[in-house]
């Protein structure tokens, strides 16, 4: 029972003391109720913005690779209710979205048409009519059939009639319902799998029965997402059970990039959270610093009233824990509401969040360690104890410092690694993120030591100043203790406002960086791929979009490097686009004028022969001694794409129609390869269960002067054999007017005769990313195949990025590069991109003009999508709330020293005034001394802030949207912008100390000082 | 012979920006258990440090310390603490830290037992009991704020003593009271040590405290110089022949820097040495003052009145203070003495009346023109003195001259009241009796028309004292500056020309 009263004794002078100083006790309480509250509205906001940064990074995927699928692959329909039953049931288990059904089957003829045919469902949403109408679902003796991106002739199939032409919808994950086809294929969609299935046109094709799940995004948490690829994996196990047949698709490489993006997005939360919470406890700090002194007092008393240590310890200790508990726990209620706020806003499950929120192990740490270090911080606060080592004072401050300066250089060598992994696959490290907070509290220890040290640099220029500034200089050189509390916490603090405001606009300016880099000009107008089949169609796109656009080449390719072929893309720009794009000087060590100069391309474009624009055929005399062979025309476009003309015919001549878009056209090319039907029973036998036996076309070709056939007659092109050359390089062997041609066809292996070109004997020059530069060897010359044309490339520069581009690349001149890779495969590259200058809001018109369906990518419309996205919009609002806070505090901060230095000097005060001391003159004191702490500050703000944002920028290569940084990030300081704003904060901050000075000295007269 | 307290060769040496400072050189001291022992000694001698280290609550640079057998030197963490909580009892100069402003007077009193674990019911019969002893049952539940500096010391001594300790400390435990409180103070003292067989240690520069005393002891300059009964002090003779003489004895013996020691029979002779300057031979006493003649009042009081939310400190109070005269007021604790001196310097105003200073009426002035007043004509000497503490002694003095626009430097001031050696040292690293001076120093300095001070003895020697009472003399008879001051020390009131009893 003694002992009882032994420990009650000192918990009840704490209680009393708290009751007796409500003010300061609750400001204290404030300030860690506010760094809970930040706290847990970091948790719940972590949590929210995991799950928007996974659902958008998941909505960003083209439709058709935003869905998990699964595919059976078989003959026939036999057990087709229990496929549909398993895969059905095992899609729905994953609890992502309703599964769409369709099927696709193999090419099949029909006459001497080779199509394609398959079914869905349900159409509605994926099909968009272009002609006729949709069909109706298939039954009976007729199935409807809609034409997919072709015309609607009819089938050589009875039971099979065409309604109508269509296309995929934007957006409609087509491609993975019916599978990819070829330019050579025409495709047929139905309605009704099982019955389309079931008809007698399609039994004996193999097909493939596809179930999709388009991701509901909605659905699509951040643990979901998590565990979606382990959940897929057993699906797919089990599937294999029930039939070996089946497989199972998703994006599991994007969902983990989604993953990481959210993990990303979440931990750079810590940036600014992090901060809050320290300035809310440097907070807590300054105003727990009022009642230092009577901490102190009550030490002394207990000591003197013969209270054993552990009592005064007990009292101290009782008193942060009373202040501080129910702190925390208004706080986190405060922070609670806050992340629902925060989570209903972002359009997520608000109870979800919360829970989830609060029930992770790391949560409870982190609340758990705030409320310690809220109790540890205010003990030392009230009792900061110097330890004497050989004559020089170590305080807790001292430690403090060093263990924060230990943990940046720890954050540091973890950064790093965490800059590596995050380059290679977008990680970011927490050590990392918490480097501003580290950064900051370095900063504010460093404030807290250094301040007096400078001010005694100021003690001998003060002794000759007048006396009330001579008096406030002299009070905190002589009397540091508060003060130098106030700086720290206001370095902090400030620290933090220009680490969000130069953090912000570094990021902004990353954001209208990678606008820029997506689109060099104003717009890219490019062709869309995911919506449909238009391979072949394209054509020179800058001329529908007048004399400025810029034509440009884009083409992926492979290169060879030590062990294996490195991907990269190949950039064909026209000269004046190295004038008009943007750049930034990072990009390269070259400018970009000195980049254009080496690439400048002056040999002439493709050659070949022209067509005459009133020509209606092509007719090319031929005589083939050996196997029958399929001879094609290659046509470039008077529009800049290119045409291939099938000459058919018996005899010794073959021919094609020349329709009016080849019209005005260059023969570049004439190719021998199987004939259709020849390809396609052998292409069956290659893929059938025997082995299947080599199969070759061989014989002798001569060519004669081919002709055209116009309205007016019949006209010989100026073919020139003896300057054609073969794809390999070899001449024809034949004369100006005749060509002979010993052939030997496989399947893979076509021939080609074409017109000598410019660039057969010598290497395009080109800039190339730098890792390439090395595969390239001394020679700097690089293969490059593009498609099935190897390009050479001499490597004149180098550059780190290029915009548009990521990876590795090489950016030619487009006329060359058009030049080299045509002449080895007439229409591999096209300049069907265009880059262009134009007003806002243009995107939609640029669309429809364009001769097939294009992807605009806008610069404004990329800086507006990425502003507006929610992870980034999150960050630019937190770090301006930041700034917000920031500023508020700093001006509450500014007011408690003021209070503080009121009260506790009021016994000087009160002297000074009893010598004669004037009220305006004691306020001025005080102001000044404000003055001086606040000035410190701003300088210790400016400098930390400065500090921690050139280290996150250059250690954090995340963008706002929490995605790597393509370009990098690069620190935007507003130097202007800084000096303006903290000059103005610091005048309105004084302006408010200076009314607020006044205050103490308002009476008629001066107040007794306490005694205590 | 039991003894409480042994210390033997004790050193304490403090390291200050200033350099190292010895507050004790080679201390010796006894004291039998149940002796009550008076320490007495000039403001800066060691008396507070010689406390301090035999409380545990210091410990000395070198030398023996034993309390009740305890050697303090072996005395570390627990032990330490538990020794102090409970054998010792020790009473603050500064009491008024002491008192918890959140706790009332007798939760202040309790809180040494519930500390010790005792029960509710104990702790408050006991608390009731000394603060009956104390005269203050009714002030029981009153805050520190609430009451008197007198009253205040007192609930500092129940505290000190409520847990009946074998050993009491005391540092000026009537450095405010008047002399009536002081008595009460020091009977209070002497029976409470005479029922618990306690021994009491005493340091006071009240003679009235040589009442209870057994022994006094004499401290100068970190030694004991002096001791024996009341009235039968002699010098003490250490081991070393290390004799401290007198100064009152040196000044008339006109002995200056060297002395030649002759043996005459059993006693020692001592005369000035040739070639040593010889000092002038000056008795220290009272100056003899020709009284001046009044010439009208420079302060005036009309039934001023002033209350306070605890109660009235002055009321209806009348009364000229006569220009050129050294007027004191006296009273008991809590007269309303600090009181009448704020309302003269105008720092506060009455509740009703009128006070008229210099011919102003300081109801009719602002703030400002209130300080601008005191700026001009009026020098403060606070009770407590209340200097800028981040400043040196000098440095507070000029301040004072500065803010007059007068020049010079205050050394002049710092060495007419002793403390020229420490002019250069932080006043809040200075003694509170050398506090004391240097405010009384920044004051003459001034040379102000009206000079305000309040207990300006109160922590002094009585050798300062008679000091201080020679310096304010002089400065009525000098500069003819009406000088009123509060005090309760009949050396003060010695050289007064008139005193206002508020009692």
């Amino acid at each position: 029972m003694a002992m009882t009263r032994r420990v009650v004794a000192p918990l009840s002078v704490a209680a009393r003391r708290i009751a007796a100083r409500p003010g300061s006790v609750l400001l204290t309480g404030f300030g860690i109720a506010l760094a809970t509250a930040a706290l847990t509205t970091l948790l719940v906001g972590q949590v929210v913005v995991e799950d928007r940064a996974v659902s958008d990074a998941i909505g960003r995927l083209p439709a058709d690779e935003r869905m998990l699928s699964v595919s059976w692959v078989g003959i026939g329909t036999t057990g087709w209710t229990r496929l549909d039953r398993e895969a059905q049931s095992g899609l729905r288990a994953l609890d992502v979205g309703e599964p769409l059904r369709a099927v696709g089957f193999r090419s099949t003829r029909f006459g001497t048409d080779i199509v394609r045919l398959a079914a869905v469902d349900d159409v509605t949403g994926l099909l968009e009519l272009r002609s006729g109408r949709l069909p109706t679902t298939c039954g009976g003796e007729r199935c409807e059939l809609v034409a997919l991106d072709a015309d609607s002739q009819p089938l050589a199939a009875p039971g099979l009639s065409v309604t109508g032409s269509v296309t995929g919808t934007t957006g409609a994950p087509l491609a993975a319902l019916v599978g990819s086809t070829t330019t050579a294929e025409r495709v047929f969609v139905g309605v009704g799998v099982e019955e389309l299935a079931r008809r007698p046109e399609v039994s004996g094709l193999f097909r493939t029965l596809t179930w999709a799940v388009p991701l509901n995004l909605a659905a699509l948490d951040s643990p979901k997402a998590a565990e979606l690829p382990t959940r897929i994996a057993e699906l797919d196990t089990r599937l294999r059970q029930v039939d070996p047949a089946f497989a199972v698709h998703a994006p599991l490489h994007d969902l983990a990039e989604a993953r990481d993006r959210a993990t990303s997005a979440s931990r750079r939360q810590l940036l600014v959270g992090g901060q809050c919470v320290v300035v809310f406890l440097a907070f807590a700090v300054l105003a727990a610093s009022r009642i230092r002194r009577n901490a102190g007092e009550t030490r002394f008393r207990l000591r003197r009233l013969r209270a054993l240590r552990w009592q005064i310890a007990l009292e101290t200790a009782g008193y942060a824990v009373l202040v501080a508990l129910p702190a925390v726990l208004v706080g986190c209620a405060a922070g609670l509401l806050a992340g629902a706020v925060v989570a209903d806003a972002a359009g997520r499950p608000t109870g979800d969040a919360l829970r989830r929120a609060l029930t992770s192990a790391g949560s409870g740490w982190a609340l758990a360690l705030l409320a310690v270090g809220a109790v540890v911080v205010l003990i030392a606060t009230t009792r900061a104890a110097t330890l004497e080592i050989r004559g020089r004072g170590i305080t807790p401050v001292d430690v403090a410092a060093a263990a924060v300066l230990a943990a940046i250089v720890a954050a540091f060598l973890f950064g790093e690694t965490d800059a590596e992994s995050l380059s290679r696959d977008g990680e970011v490290g927490a050590p990392l993120l918490l480097l501003p907070v580290l950064v900051a509290l370095a900063g504010a220890l460093l404030a807290a030591r250094g301040f007096p040290a400078v001010l005694r640099l100021a003690e001998r220029p003060a002794a000759a100043a007048g006396v009330s500034l001579r008096l406030a200089l002299l009070s905190l050189v002589r009397n540091p203790g508060v003060a130098a509390v106030a700086v720290a916490c206001l370095t902090a603090t400030i620290g933090m406002a220009v680490f969000a405001l130069t953090y912000r606009a570094t990021l902004a300016a990353n954001q209208r960086d990678a606008a820029s880099y997506a689109a060099p000009l104003d717009y890219v107008v490019a062709p869309d791929p995911t919506r449909g089949r238009f391979a072949g169609r394209t054509a020179d796109l800058a001329p529908t979009y007048g004399r400025r656009a810029l034509g440009v080449i884009r083409r992926d390719g492979e290169a060879p490097t030590l062990n294996r072929s490195a991907e990269l893309t190949v950039l064909g720009l026209p000269a004046d686009a190295f004038e008009r794009m943007r750049w930034r000087g990072d990009y390269a060590s070259s400018s970009l004028e000195e980049l254009g100069e080496s690439v400048a391309y002056r040999g002439g474009g493709l050659r070949g022969v022209a067509l005459p624009v009133e020509g209606r055929e092509l007719v090319l005399p031929r005589t083939v001694r050996g196997d029958p062979i399929r001879i094609s025309a290659q046509v470039r476009r008077p529009d800049g794409g290119f045409s291939v003309l099938d000459l058919t015919g018996e005899g010794d001549a073959v021919s094609a129609p020349i329709s009016p878009a080849v019209r005005g056209g260059t023969l570049v090319g004439l190719t021998l390869a199987f004939p259709p039907i020849a390809e396609f029973t052998a292409a069956h036998r290659a893929t059938g269960s025997r082995a299947a036996p080599d199969v070759f076309l061989r014989g002798l070709l001569t060519l004669g002067q081919p002709r055209v056939r116009t309205p007016g007659g019949s006209r010989a092109l100026a073919v020139d054999y003896s300057d054609w050359v073969s794809s390999e390089g070899a001449g024809t062997g034949g004369s100006r007017a005749q060509a002979r041609i010993r052939y030997f066809l496989t399947q893979e292996r076509t021939f080609r005769i074409r017109p000598s070109q410019p660039t057969d004997d010598e290497a395009i020059p080109a800039i190339a990313s730098e890792s390439l530069v090395a595969s390239a060897g001394s020679a700097r010359v690089l293969p490059v195949r593009i498609g099935r044309v190897s390009v050479d490339v001499r490597i004149v520069e180098t550059a780190r990025r290029f915009p548009t581009l990521s990876g590795d690349f090489v950016v030619a001149d487009r006329e060359a590069l058009a030049t080299a890779a045509n002449a080895g495969a007439p229409g591999v590259a096209v300049a069907d991109e265009a880059w262009l200058s134009g007003r806002p809001d243009a995107e939609a018109e640029l669309g429809r003009r364009a001769p097939f369906p294009v992807r605009v990518t806008s610069r404004a419309e990329v800086e507006r999508s990425l502003r507006a996205d929610p992870v980034s919009r999150a960050a630019s609002l937190a770090l301006l709330a930041a700034t917000i806070v920031a500023g508020l505090i700093v001006l509450a901060g500014l007011v408690l020293a003021l209070a503080v230095d009121a009260r506790d000097d009021a016994a000087d005060l009160f002297d000074l005034e009893s010598l004669g001391f004037d009220p305006a003159r004691l306020a001025r004191h005080l102001w000044l001394r404000s003055a001086v702490i606040l000035g410190a500050g701003l300088i210790g703000g400016l400098v930390t802030g400065a500090l921690a944002s050139l280290l996150v920028t250059d250690l954090v290569a995340v963008t706002a949207n929490a995605t790597p940084a393509e370009p990098p990030l690069v620190p935007a300081l507003p130097w202007g912008l800084l000096a303006v704003g903290l000059i103005a904060f610091g005048a309105v901050a004084l302006g408010i100390v200076a009314l607020l000075a006044r205050r103490p000295f308002r009476g008629p007269a001066p107040a007794r000082p306490e005694a205590a | 012979m039991t003894l409480a307290v042994e210390a033997r060769d004790v050193f304490r040496v403090y390291e200050t920006r200033e350099g190292k400072a010895a507050a004790l050189q080679g201390l010796s001291l006894e004291i039998a258990e149940g002796e009550i022992v008076v320490v007495f000694g000039p403001s800066g001698s060691g008396k507070t440090t010689l406390l301090r280290i035999i409380a545990a609550l210091d410990a000395p640079s070198a030398g023996l310390v034993r309390v009740h057998g305890v050697d303090l030197r072996r005395l570390r963490g627990r032990a330490r603490d538990r020794f102090r909580a409970g054998a010792i009892g020790y009473v603050d100069q500064h009491y008024s830290r002491l008192l918890a402003p959140e706790l009332t007077a007798r939760r202040i009193v309790e809180l040494p037992l519930a500390l010790r674990g005792d029960a509710p019911t104990v702790r408050r019969a006991r608390a009731g009991e000394l603060l009956e002893r104390v005269g203050l049952t009714d002030r029981a539940d009153s805050y520190p704020a609430e009451l008197s500096g007198g009253e205040q010391q007192r609930v500092a001594l129940c505290a000190a003593i409520v847990h009946r300790p074998k050993l009491l400390l005391a540092d000026e435990p009537t450095g405010e009271l008047d002399a009536a409180t002081a008595q009460g103070v020091y009977t209070l003292v002497r029976d409470l040590a005479r029922e618990q067989g306690a021994t009491v240690l005493l340091v006071s520069h009240d003679i009235g405290s040589a009442a209870i005393a057994d022994r006094m002891v004499q401290v100068r300059d970190g030694r004991v110089s002096a001791e024996g009964a009341p009235g039968e002090e002699a010098l003490v003779v250490a081991s070393t022949g290390w004799v401290r003489l007198p100064e009152e004895l040196l000044a008339h013996s006109g002995i200056g820097s060297r002395a030649r020691p002759e043996l005459a029979g059993s006693s020692i002779s001592l005369s000035p040495a040739k070639a040593a300057r010889r000092a002038p031979v000056e008795a220290q006493q009272p100056r003899e003052r020709s009284r001046g003649r009044a010439s009208g009042p420079a302060a005036e009081l009309r039934s001023v009145s002033r209350r306070f939310p605890a109660g009235a400190a002055v009321e209806g109070l009348s009364g000229a203070f006569q220009a050129g005269r050294l007027t004191a007021i006296t009273g008991p604790s809590g007269s309303g003495k600090t009181t009448v001196l704020h309302l003269l310097a105008g720092l506060d105003l009455p509740t009703e009346g009128e006070v008229i200073v210099l011919g102003h009426l300081l109801s009719g002035l602002s703030r400002s023109e209130r300080a601008a007043l005191r700026r001009r004509e009026l020098a403060v000497i606070a009770q407590d003195a209340p200097l800028v503490p981040f400043l040196s002694a000098r440095e507070n003095v000029e301040l004072g001259l500065q803010l007059r626009a007068a020049g010079g430097t205050g050394l002049g001031a710092l060495t007419s009241v002793g403390l020229g050696e420490l002019a250069e040292q932080r006043v809040d690293r200075l003694s509170m009796g050398e506090q004391q001076r240097v405010a009384i120093a920044r004051a003459l300095a001034a040379e102000p028309a009206l000079l305000l001070a309040d207990e300006p003895s109160a922590r002094l020697d009585e050798a300062n004292a008679v000091a201080v009472g020679d310096l304010l003399a002089r400065i009525v008879d000098e500069l003819e500056t009406t000088v009123v001051f509060s005090t309760h020390d009949p050396v003060l009131l010695e050289v007064a020309d008139e005193v206002v009893d508020l009692g």
